[in-house]
């Protein structure tokens, strides 16, 4: 963080000046997957208690869920869900101390990243089949 | 003045960091319980979401379904109050501050998790 730096000689490296690459992009990612996640598990919270609440509470939040909206959301909730279950192996892996092949893991970074949007898109299919 | 502390013991404590051993592995710790539940999660899921609100009831009532969502739940709101108090902690710069969200983070997430569980055990006990 530049603010309330006094020094006059030039800081390096600083964040404009870095290359995007893959496992950069899967870092960030990781981290903005996790907070849409944290609001997910609030959102599931708040399905449950609306459930648990009775048919006539349910009606109100059901139109959230059985939507085209809803089917996005689904999309992009179980999406961002695989993409950070993914991801989130592979850091485990890297605390093992394995895996820091530059060239794999920017491969993998891509892959994770394919395999979880197609994956998302898949359920989202079967289960927009299997409402209507 | 002679001064009697070791080197060790002046530095100890005052790092950026300061703490968090326990906050680091048990982050990992819940991210593998989630890593095993999420499976099942989805696949629950994906079950129960047709069948619309008798769907949802006969998964959350069923006690595989209630193991699940409960392990989940906790796992996650676990999990995730660690992440968000790790994003806090790496972007609010004031102590004040940080401390006000952190505060704030555990309050949301303690109270989401009861929201959660009560619901849950509602319906797994009243099936």
């Amino acid at each position: 963080m530049a603010k309330g730096w006094t020094d006059k000689r030039p800081m390096s490296p600083h964040i404009s000046i870095w290359k995007w690459h893959p496992t950069m992009l899967s870092s960030i990612l990781h981290r903005a997957t996790g907070i849409v996640l944290y609001f997910g598990l609030l959102k599931l919270a708040v399905v449950l208690a609306f459930l648990a609440a009775g048919p006539q509470w349910f009606a109100k939040v059901e139109p959230m869920v059985y939507s085209p909206i809803g089917a996005f959301a689904f999309f992009f909730v179980v999406g961002v869900l695989i993409y950070h279950f993914l991801n989130g192996i592979r850091h485990l892996v890297w605390d093992i101390g394995a895996g820091f092949n530059p060239k794999l893991a920017n491969m993998i970074s891509l892959v994770t990243i394919l395999v979880s949007a197609v994956s998302a898109a898949y359920l989202t299919w079967l289960l927009t089949g299997a409402i209507t | 003045m002679s001064d009697f502390r070791t080197d060790l013991g002046k530095v100890r404590g005052i790092g950026a960091a300061k703490g968090g051993v326990h906050e680091f592995i048990t982050h990992r710790v819940s991210a593998v319980v989630l890593a095993i539940l999420l499976p099942f999660f989805v696949c629950g899921l994906m079950k129960a979401l047709p069948g619309g609100y008798d769907g949802l009831m006969a998964w959350v009532g069923s006690p595989t379904g209630a193991f699940v969502l409960l392990g989940f739940l906790t796992a996650g709101i676990y999990h995730g109050r660690l992440g968000i108090n790790e994003v806090i902690s790496d972007y609010v710069q004031s102590t004040g501050m940080r401390s006000v969200s952190m505060i704030l983070n555990a309050l949301v997430s303690v109270s989401a998790w009861l929201i959660g569980v009560l619901a849950i055990l509602k319906i797994w006990l009243g099936a």
